[in-house]
């Protein structure tokens, strides 16, 4: 009898319900706590670890000297396993939370009405998913994040993303203007809530993509980025860039790439850098690395302690060093090249000069150090240039450097698009495209599309697969 | 016991006639033992049936003729047989019989049964051989000593973890750990699945370490889940039952009062040195340079004395350099042991006492004891302190009331292994060959946490011990209140309820100045870290609460029956609170508060569940026994409207010598076959459900430490990347076992064997599914593991007489986990935390667990092929002839085939001498670091760096389109220089897979009883003194380190090693003794 009433009382089904409940793990959150991981994990996940670091050695931005980067270098374990991290914390942590922000805030969701939240993961989602598709081309979008729904989903088409993302960066313009039920704040970890410059982001990623198809649709790619442009970032001040690294030694929240370089080192100076930048006497060169010891891509030695090869300098990477997303010179080094592209000569040296005085600027190199009184060399290499000067080489080598060392991801991008720089590694160029990682192979093997890596995606050679 | 007895002995000879004879005889019959009456006891006439038994007082009367013979006995006693002769009164004490084929066994729930009448193996241990191993830890000292059981243990470290496992793995990524059961209560001891596997950072202590071998009475394995069912679902794989010492031992020793104390002095030392190259210095590719961490350079005898790299490195900041001068270690070109210079003998000192006290009205037993260790690594150690009362009181007649709890405290010291930079032993085996680790400086002589070292990546060992803590307190308490009523002669009523406890507090403080970064500003780079405290409470509360009513009849006399139905109630919580504090303010800090950034996490792991059981046993005439149970499990941790299971088992016994034709065989003493089949489940972990969402982590695996959240007052939550659903099952284990026990020539030679087969299916674990869909994995059943094994328990004894004899025994352990299935398109899952090229993996088709990682290029034939080409885009190729990588492949299992403890035990006189060989065959582990001594250019294989060298196989290279072309058999000669072994090699996880098979001298022990006669006059009653040995001698193909240290943990442990603590060998002695 006390035995039942015990049980009774205290072990009924709403008793075990209550008891099976995770106190740490809810099972519903607001947006709003959705919100910090998104706005720091797209730049750590896309700028600031494996993607980029590949991409970083794969550019020649770097040599890789030690460990994984090392061996990618050497064009080793180039395989189904290299993406692996990289995919899974695209698709199962950053994507698919912009993914659940979007749906809980829009008509239907549970938090319907949130739409500047809406309109913050759409620009971001459109950021990611546009990064995912440059590195392995056609990926899973339109029926991807539905977990037990779509345990399979089907690989879209470049071209139809592409498309897709610009629309989506067009409802995202518009739900940043709407009445929001709640507006982003602190937890916003880019723009603490700023909506406008969100919108200007929005521009510039609707201009990165519009570029990107410079291959495809020269013409036409240009003037729908130069419409872009207009709207975007009016300064650095606009940078979409993330900022919220600790400046103490709490080595949890520093920048990546600085605990990679105080962690592993695994990236030293690579020759094709050094020689672009020593050609140049570009001022940079002594500020971004230790010293001018370059390692020839895909011939180094190891160096575990950093003897051999100079590497990247306390300049550039400190522990609450930027991780930039996309620049204002960015933005105007593509004003520059689109413009190039349907022949407004003019404004393309404009717009071009303007970029590489801006990307001097971030580190603190006024005009009058690169004036032909202190810096002949680079002012007639790369400042003194007439508008029929003006070649792709010259604006995509240019970009190659302000891009260094954040953005390896747009600067593999721009060598696939552009072809520059040449790159230097005698073992040959590197994969056009990320393999597929196993686990998909593995679990969604049908849709996974049969592709070689030394095959270009859709807006590099025209060809899906 | 011997009541149920009486009960069927008299019904068995209740009916016997007895006719006219010339007198009768009465008598009484006692046993040796305690002196107690035995009612139920057989007195039968030599040759006759006639007989009669016991009343409850042991008494008898009979009628007998004056040339017969009584033939007296009671089960596990010695017969014996009487000569009427003339007697009247026959005051008879029966002894115990030698080997207890019918000895009394504690099963589950605490229901004692004969061991004849079991239809399952069950294997118990005394006391005494636990004490005897001088393992401070219970789970340790099984090692060897029952077959099926498998132990697996972390290093040699004070406190360092261990892991049993029972017949296998029946569990892909659940527990396959067994319950313990103390004194009739489940008690907490796996924590793993708590704080997760881990192949880094300081290790958990297991929390079976609270036991104090010392209090043990015995230890009872139930080995297969037939044994078992009647715990349900948290019994499947199976249950140790501990048995803490009681007043039973005044009783026995027929004392008021048994006062017995034991103590002893052990001492530890490493159990394997490294044999290391002696003739190249420090420096790469045979040049000498003196900031390289390899052992790659020059011959020492061509080298001069050279200036260490500590003194150069910044000569310009003269506050960190400006030692005195004799204390500028230049570096004498000449080898240095800095791995014996590291560790130090270590000690261990045991104390303990136990007093036992008998009354009439009841008995109870108090024990204390102390055990105090100093590893063999400096600033380890582990000082625990024990205290118990187990006690039952007769309230009335019938109904006993009891008591027993446990009580422990320890504090572990302990560093931190595997893959973390502050694990001091990277540099203790690496530091290049001519550099004097000891000796040089390892901080700044005016500012202690700026650190020295010739590492940029890792810590210096000797300022890692000076300045960082690493260490775990714990008080626990457990124990129960028991109700015993013996309510009709059939009817007994048991409650017991009983709570266990601990609280244990983790403190890891990694100073300032630890932790990546050295002062290296002559190239701009970094600082050292800041340091950071990281404090763990874990508190743990369980619950327990078992009703059991035992009832026992006999039907038409041949028929004996018992019914014993139950319910249990448990409830166990484990609560976390862990504070986290980044960036020490000033050096020494060991508070939170004086970090610079700090967050806490908090959580629960909560479950509550209860049951119903029921188990029959039927009993024909001692030949056929046949046990029936069920049990229905209710649990909290499963989908809602699905959280009731039934399981179901039987089990049989036939007892062979019960048959006529082979009834009081000489040769054979006692045989049984047995028969059993049972189904037991396994709930899913707690929380996994329903869909949730995890606090926010960004994390790369290029990184040591993850972005955490909350930070700067922001917390985050991100989507679960495991999916959960409503559709979960628990997962199922069938079992067939069948064994044979034979006892021969009066139990000389004893042979019990089992073999068995269990399915494990339905599987319960987290499915990878195409992270496309949102996904990692999915939480669900799927999958099959089978598992086939045998044991064996061989005991002879050669020799048995009164002064001396020798007892054999062997206990023979063979099992194959194989994973049948997994699920669609999945071929293999991480079953611990991994590193990318090796792993330990549940691999479709493959015994469980496979070490999976890269191997060597193969051709179709199987010969590693090596790089073929000279040069390479027009450079000279440096992996000329040097094998070729291949795929990621599975390259061996972690199970050994078979283990076998031996156990000899001789005595002459008052000496006992115990040893214990161990041999372990098969099995893979993969050496992480035998690797890395290969490749930093440390090991005695590299000595042979110069000589000319063949690999054997083909020659070749893979062609642009990942053809691998093959051009013939290789004549390639090389150097197996760096670029072999630290760029080839260690990149070829294959290269360093080696099998674990070892023979070992577990355990020597030398006793000597003192002669009773020198203590006549003291209050001395026994006094025992003995010296041992643990570990004294190793075989083994593995190289350079002890086989049997790992660093992963869970379901990986054993197939993974990466600088793992070492093991240790001890010797000591003792003294033992009561009054």
């Amino acid at each position: 009898m006390v035995v039942a009433g015990i049980i009774l009382s205290s072990c009924s089904e709403k008793k075990f319900d209550e008891i099976d409940t995770d106190p740490k793990n809810p099972v519903n959150v607001p947006v709003k706590s959705l919100i910090p991981s998104v706005t720091a994990g797209v730049p750590y996940y896309v700028n600031g670890t494996e993607l980029a670091f590949y991409c970083s050695v794969f550019s020649e931005q770097t040599a890789g000297t030690y460990l994984d980067m090392r061996s990618a270098d050497r064009r080793q374990n180039i395989n189904s396993q290299l993406s692996e991290n990289a995919w899974q914390s695209l698709y199962t942590t950053v994507m698919m939370d912009l993914n659940t922000i979007i749906l809980k805030g829009s008509t239907g969701g549970d938090e319907e009405g949130n739409w500047k939240y809406v309109g913050i993961a759409q620009v971001l989602m459109a950021y990611t998913m546009g990064t995912t598709t440059d590195i392995w081309g056609r990926v899973p979008f339109s029926e991807a994040f539905q977990g037990e729904k779509n345990r399979k989903p089907k690989y879209d088409n470049q071209k139809d993303i592409y498309e897709k993302l610009q629309s989506m960066l067009d409802e995202a313009i518009v739900n940043l203007d709407k009445d929001s039920r709640q507006t982003p704040g602190t937890e916003d970890m880019i723009y603490s809530g700023d909506t406008e410059k969100w919108k200007k982001a929005a521009y510039a990623v609707k201009a990165r993509l519009y570029n990107h198809l410079s291959k495809i649709d020269p013409a036409g790619s240009a003037q729908n980025a130069l419409n872009c442009i207009a709207k975007s970032f009016s300064s650095s001040d606009d940078d979409l860039i993330f900022k919220k690294w600790s400046g103490s030694l709490d080595a949890t929240h520093q920048n990546t790439w600085y605990r990679e370089s105080a962690e592993r080192s695994q990236m030293s100076l690579s020759l094709t850098m050094d020689s672009l930048m020593l050609k140049n006497n570009d001022p940079r060169l002594y500020s971004f690395f230790t010293g001018t010891n370059a390692a020839l891509n895909g011939q180094s030695t190891e160096d575990p302690s950093d003897r051999l090869y100079s590497v990247i300098s306390s300049n550039v990477l400190y522990p609450d060093a930027s991780l930039p997303m996309i620049t204002y010179e960015e933005i105007k080094f593509i004003e520059a090249e689109c413009n190039l592209r349907i022949g407004q000569s003019n404004a393309a040296n404009m717009k071009y000069q303007h970029a590489v005085y801006s990307a001097l600027k971030r580190y603190g190199i006024d005009s009058t150090e690169v004036s032909p009184i202190a810096n002949l060399t680079f002012y007639n290499n790369v400042l003194k240039k007439e508008p029929e000067d003006i070649t792709v080489e010259l604006i995509v080598k240019q970009k190659y450097i302000a891009l260094f060392p954040f953005q390896s991801v747009e600067a593999y991008t721009d060598w696939r698009r552009t072809g520059f720089p040449k790159l230097k590694n005698p073992l040959g160029n590197p994969p056009r495209r990320f393999p597929y990682p196993q686990n998909e192979i593995s679990s969604n093997g049908a849709n996974v599309p049969a592709v070689v890596t030394t095959s270009g995606v859709w807006w590099d050679d025209g060809s899906e697969d | 016991m011997r009541q149920l007895l009486l009960f069927s002995t008299i019904l068995m000879f209740g009916t016997i006639l007895i006719n006219g004879q010339v007198k009768t005889v009465t008598g009484r019959i006692t046993s040796s033992e305690d002196a107690q009456s035995l009612p139920g006891a057989t007195v039968v006439i030599k040759g006759t049936t006639k007989g009669t038994v016991t009343d409850w007082d042991g008494n008898f009367s009979l009628e007998v003729g004056e040339t017969d013979v009584l033939v007296i006995s009671f089960v596990g006693m010695q017969t014996q047989e009487l000569a009427v002769a003339g007697k009247q009164v026959f005051d008879v004490v029966l002894a115990p019989e030698a080997l207890q084929v019918q000895e009394v066994v504690v099963t589950a729930m605490g229901i004692k049964r004969e061991k004849r009448a079991l239809g399952y193996a069950a294997q118990d241990l005394t006391g005494e051989k636990i004490v005897n191993s001088g393992q401070p830890d219970v789970a340790k000292a099984l090692q060897g000593k029952i077959a099926g059981v498998t132990v697996r243990q972390s290093s040699g470290m004070p406190g360092a973890s261990s892991r049993i496992q029972i017949r296998g793995s029946n569990s892909l990524l659940l527990s396959n750990q067994p319950l313990y059961v103390v004194d009739g209560m489940p008690i907490e001891t796996e924590t793993g699945n708590i704080y997760g596997a881990t192949t880094s950072g300081p290790d958990v202590s297991s929390r079976s370490i609270d036991i104090n071998p010392d209090d043990i009475e015995s230890i009872n394995i139930l080995k297969g889940p037939a044994a078992a069912a009647l715990y349900g679902l948290r019994a499947s794989n199976g249950v140790i039952i501990i048995t803490t010492k009681s007043g039973k031992i005044a009783e026995k020793a027929k004392q008021k009062t048994v006062v017995s104390v034991n103590s002893s002095v052990t001492a530890n030392t490493i159990s394997r040195v490294p044999e290391l190259q002696n003739k190249y210095g420090q420096g790469t590719n045979g040049l000498l340079d003196q900031y390289s961490p390899y052992s790659w350079g020059p011959l020492i005898d061509s080298l001069k004395p050279y200036q260490s790299q500590l003194e150069s490195v910044n000569p310009a900041s003269k506050s960190i350099y400006d030692f005195p001068l004799e204390k500028q270690a230049t570096n004498e070109p000449k080898v240095y042991d800095n791995v014996r210079d590291f560790f130090k003998t270590g000690y261990t000192y045991k104390n303990s006492v136990d007093i036992s006290t008998a009354t009439d009205l009841g008995n109870y037993s108090i024990g204390m004891g102390s055990t105090n260790m100093s590893g063999i690594i400096p600033t380890t150690g582990m000082d625990k302190y024990n205290a118990k009362f187990n006690g039952m009181f007769k309230v009335h007649e019938k109904v006993k009331i009891g008591a027993s709890t446990n009580f422990s405290s320890e504090r572990i010291d302990k560093v931190p292994s595997g893959n973390t930079t502050d694990n001091p032993l990277f540099t203790v085996y690496a530091a290049p060959r001519t550099y004097n680790l000891k000796e040089k400086p390892f901080e700044d002589p005016d500012n202690p946490y700026i650190q020295k070292h010739y590492r940029r990546l890792l810590d210096n060992p000797y300022w890692v011990l000076e300045h960082n803590q690493y260490f775990e307190n714990t008080d626990r308490v457990f124990g129960n209140f028991s109700f015993d009523c013996a309510m009709f002669k059939w009817l007994n009523l048991n409650y017991k309820i009983g709570l266990d406890n601990f609280n244990t507090k983790n403190t890891r403080i990694v100073s300032l100045g630890s932790g990546s970064g050295r002062a290296y500003p002559e190239f701009g780079i970094d600082e050292p870290s800041e340091g950071y405290i990281d404090k763990l409470d874990h508190t743990y509360t369980g619950i327990n609460s078992t009703f059991l009513a035992s009832m026992n009849k006999t039907f038409k006399e041949d028929y004996r029956v018992d019914l014993i139905l139950g319910n249990e109630i448990y409830d166990s919580r484990h609560h976390l609170l862990e504070g986290l504090g980044q960036g020490m303010q000033y050096g020494g800090a060991e508070n939170i508060a004086a970090t610079n950034d700090n967050s806490s996490y908090q959580s629960l792991y909560w479950k509550r569940g209860y049951a119903y059981f029921g188990t029959l046993t039927v009993d024909y005439k001692g030949l056929v026994y046949l046990t029936p149970t069920g049990r229905f499990d209710v649990v909290s941790n499963m989908p809602k409207g699905n959280r009731t299971f039934f399981y179901p088992s039987v089990s049989t016994g036939f007892v062979l010598t019960k048959l006529k034709p082979l009834e009081n065989n000489k040769a054979l003493s006692f045989g049984k076959v047995r028969l059993s089949y049972a189904m037991v489940g396994q709930a899913g972990d707690l929380y996994s459900t329903r869909r949730n969402y995890t606090p926010a982590a960004l994390s790369s695996g290029m990184l040591s430490s993850a972005y955490l959240f909350p930070y700067n007052g922001v917390a985050a939550y991100t989507n679960n990347n495991v999916l959960y659903t409503d559709a979960l099952r628990p997962q199922n284990t069938k079992t067939l076992e069948a064994g044979i026990d034979l006892r021969f020539f009066n139990n000389r030679i004893g042979i019990d064997y089992t073999y068995y087969i269990a399915n494990a299916e339905d599987q319960i674990f987290r499915v990878p599914i195409a992270r496309s869909s949102g996904y990692s994995t999915e939480y669900r059943n799927s999958g099959k593991i089978q598992t086939r094994g045998q044991e064996l328990m061989l005991n002879l004894k050669p020799v048995q007489k009164d002064d001396y004899g020798w007892e054999f025994i062997t206990n023979f352990t063979m099992y194959k986990s194989v994973v049948k299935a997994l699920a669609d398109g999945v071929e293999r899952i991480e079953v611990g935390a991994n590193f990318t090229s090796i792993g330990t993996f549940a691999y479709t088709g493959q015994q469980y667990p496979v070490l999976y990682g890269t191997s060597y290029m193969r051709d179709a034939e199987g010969n590693v092929v090596v790089d073929s080409r000279d040069s390479i885009g027009g450079m000279a190729n440096p992996y000329f002839g040097m094998p070729l990588q291949g795929e990621q492949k599975v390259l061996g299992k972690v199970a050994p085939d078979f283990e076998i403890g031996f156990i000899n035990n001789f005595n002459y006189k008052a000496f006992t001498l115990s040893v214990q060989v161990d041999w372990r065959k098969g099995g893979y582990q993969h050496s992480g670091l035998n690797a890395l001594m290969n490749s930093y250019g440390m090991s005695k294989v590299t000595e042979s760096r110069e000589e000319d060298f063949v690999v054997e196989g083909k020659k070749g290279y893979v062609d642009e389109s990942g053809n691998l072309v093959v051009e013939g058999n290789n004549d390639i000669a090389i150097k197996r220089n760096q670029a072999y072994y630290n760029d080839i090699l260690f990149n070829i996880s294959e290269a360093d897979i080696y099998k674990t098979t070892f023979v070992r001298l577990r355990e020597v022990m030398l006793m000597y009883d003192l002669p009773k006669k020198w203590m006549k006059n003291s209050f001395i009653s026994t006094c025992s003194v003995f010296i041992s040995g643990h570990n004294l001698w190793l075989w083994t193909e593995y190289p350079n380190f002890d086989p049997e240290v790992s660093t992963s943990s869970g379901n990986a442990t054993g197939g993974f090693e990466y600088v793992a603590l070492p093991n240790t060998k001890s010797y000591g002695g003792g003294v033992k003794l009561t009054f």
